[in-house]
């Protein structure tokens, strides 16, 4: 009886450590690519890109065309939205990407200061990842 | 009953050594495999990294010296390839030299980038209406592990796209 004890107990073990490495083995190892960096860069690259564009004056005007074409163009598994701001901090313009639901869980923002007709506004760029894609 | 008793500790002891074999050869196998995912997935995060920083090289500095592409062509004496004049702000010419020394220096560029390690391929189209198209380096195949980043730019103020690829 003993013996049949320390077998079961030996068994026991066994199954533990088999279990314990099948689940090591079978973990995902994926590389985490460094996202927020790239996220961080793209969103710096937008703004710059809209402001030395022109594309901000079209938009002060009225015109979004050109923002959303740069943002039609960002890869598909980057979610964006640009707004615009004055000096009271109120929203006055947002153009998100198409396609891009609520803001995802890691968001990077970048914003600039800018005036026009004498009046301060902030372009301000907000980016995430699109869950479920790439 | 002596034999009998024996014979069931024999039994016993080979069947243990059996399991203990087995569960040996398995322990080292999984290891091995283990380690190999390790290594690559490391090696995998490092390309990452190494294309992050080379792209930004590319998009946000001007290299040194400054007007490296004043050259007659890239040689020890450029130590940092750059293609913008601010950032973002693409200079023709610096990407005109880069695109034409590609047979010539592509080795060069590529150690200058800190991607010696890799392959490289650069992509520089038009964002909308425009006919902005260059490319330098070396294309991945199917079935090489690549990074691939995109990042905006301007050239004479129109907007581009640069895609960037590094592969091995």
């Amino acid at each position: 009886m003993k013996a049949f004890v320390m077998t079961m107990d030996a068994m026991v073990a066994v199954s533990f450590m088999l279990t314990a490495m099948i689940m090591l083995s079978a973990m995902s190892l994926e590389p985490s690519a460094p996202r927020g960096a790239y996220m961080k860069e793209m969103t710096l690259d937008l703004l710059s890109v809209i402001e030395k564009s022109g594309t901000l004056g079209n938009l002060m005007d009225g015109n979004s065309t050109g923002i959303r074409s740069l943002l039609e163009a960002t890869p598909d598994q980057v979610c964006m939205s640009v707004y615009i701001a004055n000096s009271t901090g109120q929203t006055i313009a947002v153009i998100p990407k198409n396609g891009c639901g609520a803001l995802g869980s890691e968001v990077q923002v970048a914003s600039r200061h800018f005036v026009y007709y004498g009046q301060l506004y902030m372009l301000k760029a907000e980016s995430w990842r699109k869950e479920g894609v790439g | 009953m002596g034999t009998k008793k024996g014979q069931i500790w024999s039994l016993d002891f080979t069947a243990s050594v059996v399991l203990l074999t087995f569960i040996l050869l398995f322990s080292l196998l999984m290891w091995n495999s283990l380690a190999v995912r390790w290594k690559t997935s490391e090696g995998y995060r490092q390309m990452q990294t190494d294309a992050l920083f080379a792209s930004d090289a590319l998009m946000t500095t001007s290299g040194r010296p400054y007007s490296w592409e004043m050259r007659s062509q890239i040689d020890n004496n450029v130590s940092m390839i750059g293609l913008a004049r601010t950032r973002n702000e693409l200079s023709r010419m610096k990407i005109e030299k880069l695109v034409a020394s590609n047979a010539s220096a592509y080795d060069a560029v590529k150690g200058m980038l800190g991607l010696g390690r890799y392959e490289l391929f650069i992509n520089i189209t038009s964002i909308g209406p425009g006919s902005v198209h260059y490319e330098f380096g070396k294309h991945a195949g199917a079935l090489n592990d690549s990074v691939v980043y995109e990042r905006f730019g301007l050239i004479e103020g129109a907007p581009v796209k640069a895609r960037v690829e590094v592969w091995r």
